[in-house]
């Protein structure tokens, strides 16, 4: 594609716009990558080897999994129920899955422990009958996750199952393919790289979902101080040694994952040239 | 429909009902209790009312600065074509990857007093962190993508054609993009506005790090919900909460309307 | 394996698109099921294959009602229009799956996969990707995939319509050699009336969901049973003329033509339809009864020359297969060399309209 003459500034544009993004982005997470390394190798190892901090990034990347996993199966479930059947209020419903996008995460938290707090009815009524605390607990972080990644694998995975033809199904069929067959030899490989993008997004955003959790999970170390609860504390003690240590491991955690979600769009470009 | 179908859409149906609509009655219900009393008591008090407008200089900032600068990083990606441009695509999608903490926690890094840049600010005596600069920087972080990710591909569909007929009908390059190229994307940016409008509202972790959540000067809403509930103030936090999600779900309502005129 | 369509009616709420259709195919035939978009004969084909359910009527194979059978059971194999490959398998895999999905052996598979590679010319290109292949390929590459499981009947639906002109002019007569070769039998459905005529031993025309004419492409196009199949197979010419006894008077001429042969309906209003090839030209009038007319056009297309005339009251086209060069003006005689004839009836505008709307007559 050659430079479109019709658009204004060419050269200009580019520079100013590439600053732009070289000082909001680029920069600050060099920056940190830099400042995490500052008192060498052995300190951020260090920091990062503290038993809070490391049941911090080990509590926190097995929710995240659980998280993705979950999604995966609910996700797709959503979106096959969306797109195949039809049901009263399906567009009111199709809307409500893009809530916990638009809704602030602490308003999200807010909205938990109200719901599922100590003073409130399911929340006394599960203390009281099977000793399960939800709020302050684990039971708590993983409602906050799978409500704010929510959306992630059924937006992904449903205007792939829209696109799909039916006479794909059908041709199945006619080729003697049981329904269990048509579903896992012909549309789930069709779906697959959209279940895993969402499963990447979903896993990303659990891994640093910060505003609801601080609200539903407090801040009890081992037992629900999530990387970014921690990253946060050190924050405000000003340890920035620690603070710094626990984020590059967040950020080379979601780094991979981009990366994976980039490898993916390629891959799948291969296979849908015309 | 068939019966497999059936069982699965009860299931879903099921599931939404529980993890999305059973939180927003929780809410609903706390408010209520209290007669709606809570919330004008809320939006009585200075610092509360404070708070809000904060975050709305906040959002509009945002909005304003990703706009222009989305469009034209739309533009570049869509329209030229130079090394190193895959990579752009990529960093695009970084503060998706980030969390919000670690978010306003570069920004400390990169704008504090002895940061790089933040250096040469507190020289000038310019407080950044700590003050409406940082947070607008950290807001902008968080709600950089979306304008751009909407629009790339609806200028990308829209093609070069009716700009080259505009042209061959004699209108200068600034003619063409006002009265060709900017209507036809419009539905896109407007959409990612909506994104990023959402996003600023509920923008919490960066900012509380950046911010210092002093109160009347660097608090946003979300703070203020924050400091209520950490205060024991729980009704005060819901009627804030409320205020929140009322205009969230507005801007849900908008999303959908606005989504549909995308895909013309 | 023979089959009978008795009956066969299917609506789509208020919409009838197939009304009470009955044909027969007999083993190892190929036809056509030929008509005007929207006519209801790509319904038709699926409720053969399955993938509807009729209202009524009953679709039988080999003496057996298969209206209780699904789509899976009934061992058909369905070429449709996109083709609908697997995108994420290769050609040799989307011909495989039916093979699969029985289950049977690895080398089985693959032999039987080969077999059929190079029995439609894909060999070199078996481990591609739908998206790596043409428009012609891939549509080997369907037929293939449904031929895979030895299905006792190949139906088709619109093969060629997404293919380009050459290409789908080779692939028609690669599909009639391809059929005598396997001898399976087969039905495909067409709006395009070239090839229907050209290929299939039978044509079944359809229009507005109801069976028009069954026969071979010469009886179809030479004796139409009715004005839609005369206006839609081939190029007509329509003429009102009055019958009077044994003599036919064409409306704005001196003509008079005979009463053609076994056409019993009394005298009355009537329509001439007649063939463009069928006009003779003359530059002298030979017989009382031979009709003026004025060359109002020339269409110069190599092999013929279509001749646009003027008469007194109706226009008519003529196909010319001399090499004379005809100028526009000039002074020409006309004479009917074949015609037929029909009662005006209350359908006629109704079907001029209709074939009018879809483009086949001016």
């Amino acid at each position: 594609m050659k430079e479109n003459k019709s658009t204004p500034g060419g050269l200009v544009l580019r520079g100013i716009t590439l600053s732009y993004i070289a000082l909001l982005i680029v920069l600050p997470v060099i920056a940190i990558s830099c400042k995490a390394f500052d008192g060498g190798i052995a300190r951020l190892w260090q920091e990062i080897s503290l038993p809070q901090a490391l049941f911090s990034l080990k509590i926190t990347l097995i929710l995240a999994l659980i998280i993705a996993i979950v999604n995966v199966i609910t996700g797709t479930a959503t979106a096959w129920v969306l797109v195949r059947c039809d049901f009263p209020l399906k567009r009111e419903i199709n809307a409500i899955i893009d809530l916990p996008f638009a809704i602030p995460t602490i308003v999200t938290g807010i909205m938990l422990v109200a719901l599922y707090g100590p003073r409130s009815f399911i929340g006394a009524f599960m203390q009281n009958k099977f000793n399960i605390e939800i709020i302050y607990n684990s039971p708590g972080i993983l409602i906050a996750l799978l409500f704010v990644t929510f959306p992630f694998v059924v937006r992904c995975v449903q205007p792939v199952l829209q696109e799909m033809e039916k006479e794909i199904e059908e041709a199945a069929m006619t080729l003697g393919a049981s329904p269990f067959q048509i579903f896992t030899k012909v549309i789930m490989p069709t779906l697959f790289p959209s279940v895993v993008t969402g499963a990447a997004l979903s896993f990303s955003r659990a891994l640093g979902e910060f505003g609801s959790v601080v609200i539903v999970a407090g801040n009890i170390p081992f037992k629900t101080q999530v990387a970014a609860v921690y990253v946060y504390g050190e924050i405000e003690s000003s340890n920035v040694p620690g603070a710094t240590g626990v984020s590059f491991i967040l950020l080379v955690c979601s780094f991979a994952v981009l990366l994976l979600l980039n490898f993916i769009q390629y891959w799948n470009r291969r296979h849908e040239e015309r | 429909m068939k019966k497999g179908d059936r069982i699965l859409m009860v299931l879903v149906l099921g599931w939404i009902g529980v993890l999305v609509l059973l939180p927003l009655s929780g809410i609903v219900r706390e408010v209520w209790a209290n007669g709606l009393s809570s919330l004008v008591e809320l939006l009585g008090q200075p610092t509360a009312l404070r708070a809000f407008m904060l975050t709305f200089w906040l959002t509009l900032g945002s909005v304003v600065v990703n706009t222009i600068f989305g469009t034209m990083l739309s533009f570049i990606l869509v329209r030229h074509s130079f090394r190193g441009k895959v990579f752009l695509e990529g960093i695009i999608d970084l503060p998706f990857a980030v969390s919000p903490v670690i978010a306003g926690f570069m920004f400390i890094i990169l704008f504090g007093p002895r940061g790089w840049i933040g250096s040469w600010f507190d020289a000038q005596n310019i407080k950044i962190i700590y003050a409406f600069p940082g947070m607008l920087l950290a807001t902008l972080f968080v709600t950089f993508p979306f304008v751009v990710r909407e629009v790339v591909p609806v200028l990308r569909e829209y093609g070069i054609d009716q700009e080259e007929a505009a042209m061959t009908l004699g209108a200068s390059r600034w003619q063409t993009f006002w009265k060709v190229t900017l209507p036809s994307i419009k539905w896109g940016m407007i959409y990612g506005i909506t994104l990023t409008i959402a996003r600023a509202i509920g923008e919490f972790g960066a900012v509380i790090v950046v911010s210092g959540g002093i109160i009347n000067k660097t608090q946003t809403a979300t703070l203020l919900i924050h400091h209520k509930f950490m205060d024991f103030d729980f009704t005060g936090a819901c009627a804030a909460a409320m205020v929140l999600a009322a205009v969230s779900f507005i801007i849900l309502i908008a999303m959908q309307y606005i989504f549909s005129k995308r895909k013309v | 394996m023979g089959i009978s369509i008795q009956n066969v009616s299917k609506r789509f709420g208020d919409f009838i698109a197939v009304d009470g259709v009955s044909f027969e195919v007999q083993t190892g035939e190929l036809v056509a099921l030929l008509g005007p978009s929207g006519c209801g004969k790509s319904t038709l084909l699926r409720v053969i294959a399955g993938l509807e359910t009729p209202d009524a009527g009953a679709v039988i194979f080999n003496g057996v009602n298969m209206n209780a059978m699904s789509a899976r059971q009934r061992r058909v194999g369905f070429v449709f229009q996109h083709y609908a490959l697997f995108k994420h398998m290769t050609a040799e895999q989307n011909i495989a799956f039916a093979l699969n999905v029985q289950k049977r052996g690895k080398k089985e598979i693959a032999e039987r996969v080969g077999h059929l590679i190079d029995l439609v010319k894909m060999r070199g290109y078996a481990g591609h990707y739908p998206s790596q292949l043409s428009g012609g390929q891939r549509q080997r590459v369907a037929l293939a995939r449904a031929l895979a499981a030895e299905p006792a009947m190949l139906l088709l639906d619109e093969p060629f319509s997404a293919l380009d002109l050459k290409v789908r002019e080779s692939l028609v007569g690669w599909l009639r050699n391809m059929h005598d070769k396997l001898n399976v039998t087969s039905i495909f459905v067409t709006h395009d009336q070239n090839e229907a005529m050209e290929i299939s031993d039978k044509i079944i025309v359809i229009n507005k969901g109801r069976v028009e004419q069954i026969g071979a492409a010469r009886d179809v196009y030479e004796e139409p049973s009715n004005k839609f199949v005369a206006s839609f197979i081939g190029n007509i010419n329509i003429i009102d003329a009055h019958l009077e006894g044994e003599a036919i008077f064409v409306h704005g001429t001196q003509a008079k033509l005979h009463r053609p042969a076994g056409y019993d309906a009394p005298s009355g209003d009537i329509v001439l339809l007649v063939r463009p090839e069928d006009i003779g030209l003359q530059h002298v009038a030979e017989g009382p009864h031979a009709i003026p007319a004025v060359v109002t056009g020339i269409r110069y297309k190599g092999s013929v020359t279509e001749v646009d005339l003027q008469l007194t009251d109706f226009s008519l086209t003529a196909l010319e297969f001399s090499k004379y060069i005809w100028t526009v003006g000039e002074k020409v005689f006309v004479n009917f060399k074949k015609y037929n004839v029909f009662a005006v009836g209350d359908s006629h505008h109704a079907i001029r309209r209709q074939l009018e709307q879809l483009g086949y007559i001016e």
